[in-house]
């Protein structure tokens, strides 16, 4: 599933927080948003998912403007992953999993679909968690619940919102290990808003940067994670090495301006 | 994928609980129907259980079982059974939309009156009983206008919020204003008043169910119930909201209109239970709460079961404010109250981390 994102916008009253985006992306993708805090990263994957009205601008599923679309056609196609999810009244992780299969059902689950919870429970390695009240659990098994919730969605793209900085690194590796899966297993197309460019630059097939609302920098990680970039868009003095197809990026200091 | 043992017993536990739910609900409307069955035989005149159950099988049955007489088929068929039943439909409901607006406004403490109802409904009654003015006429003079102002206050924030597109917050907001607008509305109309007429309005006010018969029961009911069974199938969709609007959305739900919807629908519940009998407060508040307790937050069973537990707290209610100083009847609404603050503020104490 292919989108086509064209001359985006979208303001917060009269402050723009996005600014002629534009990129296409290819399915099975795997897709790493980056950027300071406040570039709109957060805002660019709501405009992806529809959450939020943009001014101006086009996005394309599949060649299907997305305007066009409605809530239950957009949620059969994109799962989303907040940054993190605080329920009023909170379900068992079982039942919080299986909101994820409103698409599949009417009335009454089927067998199926309690399958595929299991099914994705087992992959994030929480079905020990099923029968456990979701407001009780960590931030990182929290954010894992809601991964599993997306994985049963069964959805070509998959948007998350910095999904994985509650975990810890061997959590990290874990999750970002079932995202490749997913893309190269599945070719579920992954869109992901990472501050770990180390993570971001492994496990990623193109980096967006956002900066400002606009893109700074698009494209593979030895293009995108340079020292000069890091330098001008964070603030930040840096040293990169490349080891093979990995970029290994250890921040030194705060650039003095 | 293969599954392992401890796998298949995830799902066998998952299933056995919902089991439990199930077997739970049947055993509290088994309690309702043995409670609503003895509170019939409970009464300041003195009729024996026999003649009791012999007066509704006569009823139900009249060409196999006569009436003992028709004095006492009168005070069992005219005055206790709708009484019992007006609990029951009017708990019921009220606890249904309680269970309903809670997670639609993403507020634990909201509850039917949120939205500033009973006090739009108090101040329809007031205008009726003291300046005489109303929309209806004949026995439904008071509750026609009870009934049209009430319907009014939710109808004005739900314009303004599909107008501007405010949030919950703002919306309970919009209620807590118009609400005390209305109440100031009748202290004013009480100031002027004639004192009899004040007690009247007091009286209206206070709640109670003498005001159910057969007559306003077939009104009641089948607006109440096409209600409470489309609040109930809409309610699959209230485990979405509650897991936060944006999740919501995403999962396909369309929270505006959702939202719109289910407030609609509980307000003209609401309206038309409370124009008959009063404001009775606090079933609507507590019941979705010792519901979410005993059974988790599931909203697929939470709303219907709300209205189980309202209705029989509602029964408990009237047959403690019935018998608890005979032959003086405590007003219902301060009932509820006597017995729900203190359960609220245990509920309060004794709540867990997450629960809420």
């Amino acid at each position: 599933m292919t989108i086509k994102v064209s001359n985006l916008e979208f303001s917060y009253s009269l402050e723009t927080v996005l600014n002629k985006i534009s990129f296409n992306i290819n399915k099975g993708e795997i897709i790493s948003i980056l950027g300071p805090n406040g570039a709109g990263k957060s805002t660019l994957i709501k405009c992806l998912d529809g959450l939020l009205n943009f001014a101006n601008g086009d996005i394309e599923i599949n060649g299907k403007n997305m305007k066009y679309m409605k809530r239950d056609e957009i949620s059969k196609k994109i799962a989303y992953v907040p940054q993190a999810t605080s329920t009023l009244f909170s379900l068992r992780v079982f039942d919080m999993v299986m909101l994820g299969r409103r698409n599949y059902t009417s009335l009454k689950h089927k067998k199926t679909d309690y399958f595929k919870v299991l099914e994705s429970l087992k992959m994030l390695n929480i079905e020990h968690l099923a029968m456990k009240n979701f407001n009780q659990l960590s931030g990182g098994q929290r954010q894992k619940v809601v991964i599993a919730r997306a994985i049963v969605q069964e959805t070509d793209i998959i948007l998350l919102d910095e999904a994985t900085s509650n975990l810890d690194i061997r959590h990290q590796l874990e999750v970002m290990g079932i995202i490749k899966k997913l893309s190269r297993n599945f070719g579920i197309t992954i869109i992901m808003i990472l501050h770990d460019l180390n993570i971001a630059s492994r496990y990623s097939d193109r980096i967006i940067i956002l900066n400002k609302g606009e893109i700074a920098a698009m494209g593979n990680a030895k293009e995108v994670i340079t020292e000069e970039k890091i330098s001008s868009i964070y603030g930040v003095e840096s040293h990169i090495t490349n080891v093979g197809d990995n970029t290994h990026i250890v921040p030194l200091k705060v650039k003095v301006i | 994928m293969e599954y392992e043992y401890k796998d298949l017993q995830i799902l066998k536990q998952y299933r056995e609980s919902n089991l439990v739910r199930t077997i739970f609900i049947v055993s509290i409307i088994m309690v309702i129907v043995l409670f609503s069955l003895f509170v019939i035989t409970v009464g300041p005149l003195e009729i024996t259980v026999f003649d009791t159950y012999k007066v509704i099988l006569s009823k139900l049955l009249p060409s196999l079982v006569s009436s003992p007489s028709e004095s006492i088929a009168s005070v069992i068929w005219l005055v206790r059974v709708p009484r019992v039943l007006t609990a029951i439909i009017v708990g019921f409901s009220l606890a249904v939309a309680g269970a309903v607006i809670q997670p639609v406004l993403r507020n634990s403490m909201a509850s039917p009156f949120t939205l500033g109802l009973s006090s739009g409904a108090g101040f329809g009654a007031a205008l009726a009983i003291i300046l005489g003015k109303s929309i209806g006429f004949g026995t439904y003079y008071i509750i026609a206008n009870a009934f049209f102002f009430s319907l009014m206050t939710s109808a004005i924030i739900l314009i303004i919020s599909r107008l501007k597109e405010i949030t919950p917050e703002m919306m309970i907001l919009m209620g807590i204003a118009i609400s005390h607008l209305f109440s100031a509305g009748i202290t004013m109309l009480q100031y002027f008043a004639d004192s009899l007429l004040v007690s009247e309005v007091l009286f209206w006010m206070v709640g109670s169910l003498s005001k159910g018969t057969w007559e306003t029961l077939k009104i009641m009911f089948p607006i109440v119930f096409i209600g409470v069974i489309l609040l109930i199938v809409k309610s699959k969709d209230l485990n979405y909201i509650s897991a936060g609007e944006d999740e919501a959305k995403s999962l396909g739900v369309d929270v505006e209109k959702t939202r719109i919807i289910l407030l609609i629908i509980s307000s003209l519940v609401i309206s038309t239970t409370i124009c008959f009998t009063g404001s009775i407060g606090f079933v609507g508040l507590i019941s979705p709460h010792i519901t979410r307790l005993i059974m988790g937050n599931d909203n697929n069973f939470v709303v219907p079961v709300s209205g189980l537990i309202g209705a029989l707290l509602l029964l408990l209610s009237d047959f403690i404010a019935m018998n608890l100083i005979t032959p003086i009847v405590i007003p219902i609404g301060v009932m509820t109250s006597f017995l729900g603050v203190p359960m609220f503020i245990y509920l309060i104490i004794r709540r867990k981390r997450g629960s809420f």
